[in-house]
């Protein structure tokens, strides 16, 4: 009698421990689950959150061979985000011609006039034309959705004949004005500079990236006729533009 | 009252001492049950949605192929393409194409992406008495707009402009 009485009181305690434990068991196999559920579909949801973005992106691309230079003269740039823009200046071109034939002849100087290479400076040679502009005024108008939703964006052209280790697709072109952003802060660092005689500027997507920004970019082969070869010949450019997330603020000049 | 020997103190019977281990046991049956049946339907969320998003940069893809449209080209494009992918992808969805010639202005009234009336052109497996506005906002779609290249400063122009296409697809 007395073992069985303890035999069974040890029984009951077992009992209860081995319940105690599946009940702790349960719980951690339900915060395994808890946490797979959590996170299950985030990486699938990131993936096409930036298939979105790119996708916008060559949308914007595409639209600048097709928009009409005259279209942008009625966009209205805020001065502090975009300094000296004139979007008027495009007004008196024809239906004829888009945004890119104006940055394609922009970026067509000859060397008599563009000893450092060609530039982005609303000047054909000595003539003008407006393609820094038109750019400008109209990547405000498309990239204003995620303007709103806090990206900053640069546009430049790469030079596929000058391929370099950290752009193999090539080399930024070094010029003044040729790096087209809304960030201020970057806009400025990216600005080039004269060292040893030469001028040197840093890529806009470049400068983003090092700094540690998630960048997403597209580009697309952006060729440039060769107005003193007669024509016959092209220099090869890509066009290419990246956007990132940023925190940076505006403020204007009064502030 | 009889008095019990000390060792059979608390002593109930062989099956009244694992009484008291069937709570946490059927409480940790019940709470694995329950978390798996609400698990499982987080994935079954999850999934549909995700299904819904990949529908809509389907769409996206066909409807911006091109950087330029017009309401002819939309049309074309919506009888051969666009309603067959949203059949087979088994959702409904809406394409309309705004012409903003001015530039962009977004809309304060969150319903306005809905309205075909207002739009320049539109496609959509549904027909157009279907197509209601707070229904579908309802169902929470998936909103997707691109700039596009659109007939400028008017709607039978050879010159074009700033446009965007709004995609907008759920179940």
């Amino acid at each position: 009698m007395k073992t069985h009485g303890s035999q069974a009181r040890r029984r009951s305690q077992a009992a209860v421990f081995d319940g105690i434990m599946f009940l702790l068991l349960v719980s951690m196999s339900c915060t395994f689950v808890f946490v797979f559920v959590s996170s299950y579909g985030q990486q699938e949801d990131q993936v096409m959150r930036s298939a979105y973005m790119l996708n916008y992106m060559q949308s914007v691309m595409k639209s600048v061979y097709f928009i009409g230079a005259a279209s942008v003269s009625g966009i209205a740039p805020d001065e502090a985000t975009y300094p000296n823009l004139d979007c008027k200046k495009t007004k008196d071109y024809p239906g004829t011609v888009s945004v890119s034939d104006l940055v394609k002849r922009d970026l067509g100087d000859p060397s008599q006039t563009h000893p450092n290479g060609p530039a982005l400076d609303d000047m054909f040679g000595s003539a003008v034309s407006p393609g820094r502009t038109a750019l400008r005024c109209t990547l405000k108008e498309l990239m204003k959705p995620l303007a709103f939703s806090g990206y900053r964006y640069f546009a430049e052209f790469l030079d596929q004949r000058r391929p370099t280790p950290e752009s193999p697709s090539g080399k930024a072109l070094e010029q003044r004005g040729v790096r087209v952003t809304n960030s201020l802060l970057f806009g400025k660092l990216a600005e080039p500079v004269t060292r040893d005689n030469q001028l040197v500027q840093p890529s806009g997507c470049e400068l983003a990236k090092n700094a540690g920004a998630n960048l997403l970019s597209v580009a697309s082969p952006f060729r440039v006729i060769d107005y003193m070869g007669g024509g016959e010949s092209s220099n090869r450019y890509i066009f290419r533009i990246c956007v990132w997330q940023s925190n940076e603020t505006i403020r204007s000049p009064a502030a | 009252m009889p008095k019990r020997p000390s060792l059979l103190r608390g002593f109930v019977g062989p099956l009244g001492d694992d009484i008291p281990s069937i709570f946490p046991i059927v409480a940790g049956v019940l709470l694995f049950i329950g978390t798996m049946a609400y698990a499982a339907s987080l994935v079954a969320e999850k999934n549909s949605y995700l299904e819904i998003r990949k529908a809509s940069l389907g769409l996206s893809y066909l409807v911006t192929e091109r950087g330029q449209m017009n309401t002819e080209e939309l049309g074309t494009m919506c009888d051969s393409k666009l309603r067959k992918y949203g059949t087979n992808s088994r959702v409904k969805f809406i394409v309309t194409l705004d012409r903003q010639c001015g530039g962009y202005v977004f809309d304060t009234d969150p319903l306005a992406p809905y309205d075909v009336s207002a739009a320049y052109g539109y496609c959509s497996n549904l027909d157009a008495a279907a197509i209601v506005a707070s229904e579908i906002s309802a169902r929470s779609p998936v909103i997707l707009n691109y700039p596009v290249a659109v007939p400028c400063p008017n709607a039978d122009s050879p010159t074009e402009g700033f446009g965007i296409i709004n995609v907008i697809v759920w179940r």
